[in-house]
């Protein structure tokens, strides 16, 4: 029979799991501004690690938020730098989840061309990438509209931590 | 702007950039500021030495999406050094180590465009 000792030995010599146990929500608004995606940056990479993603994964999660916020105040506020965007970080135990929200025009994520980097390259084309990045990011990206506010949900499953392409 | 700066150099005929700090939608002028100043000064064989770059987001390679077709046109190319490890694996989801020349050095990258031409020739 294990003692409790060889128990929390055993524990502490296991890697490092993701926290399984829902955590409270973070709410956020923040301006629309290209001046706080450092601190959407910094913030998400934060709350990613605290949820228990490795700071690589934290990293990449990062980005995607922040590629989800760029789009937001080019797209759907057009740059308007007076607008609100609404931020929830929810650590729901098996899932990191960050919805963003949006009073702005809707945009439809479908109509976003594929990404075809040769083709980029050949006509100078660099939209799209961003919305490429989440989709490889994330293990879901959804876009909907609702009382007349975008909501665009980012998932990461804590167990899909593999190598994150 | 503290997010970043970009330092740059020669090197013979090799323009060196130096980017430090991050590059988002926020700081990416910056960034565009520095190719196009080398491109203005018809400077086409460019390295960008990434040892500082923490992080890009795609505004970021889209400002190297929108160089490369002059650069590579003037018969030069622009190839990156020393990128971190979160660089180097946003390169890859991308695809974008297949249009791109990296090295571990900023020597290597130096030395890839080969023997400078001569001053006046």
């Amino acid at each position: 029979m294990r003692g409790r000792g060889e128990e929390a030995r055993r524990r502490t010599a296991a890697a490092p799991r993701p926290r399984a146990v829902a955590k409270p929500t973070l709410l956020l608004a923040l301006p629309s501004e290209t001046a706080y995606l450092g601190l959407v940056r910094e913030l998400t990479k934060r709350m990613a690690e605290v949820a228990g993603f490795a700071e690589p994964v934290a990293e990449r999660l990062a980005l995607a938020v922040d590629e989800a916020t760029t789009n937001i105040i080019e797209h759907a506020y057009k740059g308007a730098s007076d607008r609100e965007i609404e931020m929830r970080f929810e650590d729901r135990g098996k899932d990191f989840r960050v919805e963003l929200v949006d009073t702005g025009q809707m945009v439809d994520p479908r109509a976003v061309p594929r990404v075809d980097l040769e083709r980029y390259v050949s006509e100078r084309r660099t939209g799209g990438l961003g919305v490429h990045l989440m989709e490889k990011i994330m293990d879901s990206v959804t876009f909907r509209r609702s009382a007349r506010r975008n909501v665009c949900a980012l998932v990461k499953h804590k167990d899909g931590e593999g190598p994150s392409r | 702007m503290s997010e970043l700066t970009v330092e740059s150099r020669d090197v013979g005929d090799v323009v060196l950039l130096y980017p430090k700090g991050f590059i988002n939608a926020h700081s990416v002028r910056l960034f565009e500021a520095a190719l196009q100043n080398a491109i203005s000064l018809k400077r086409f064989k460019i390295v960008v030495n990434c040892a500082g770059l923490s992080y890009i987001a795609s505004a970021g390679l889209g400002a190297l999406m929108g160089a490369i077709e002059e650069i590579r046109g003037n018969g030069g190319d622009l190839r990156l050094a020393s990128l971190n490890e979160t660089v180097q694996n946003i390169f890859e989801i991308l695809g974008f180590h297949h249009l791109y020349r990296t090295y571990g050095s900023e020597a290597e990258a130096i030395a890839s465009f080969g023997p400078a031409q001569g001053a006046g020739a």
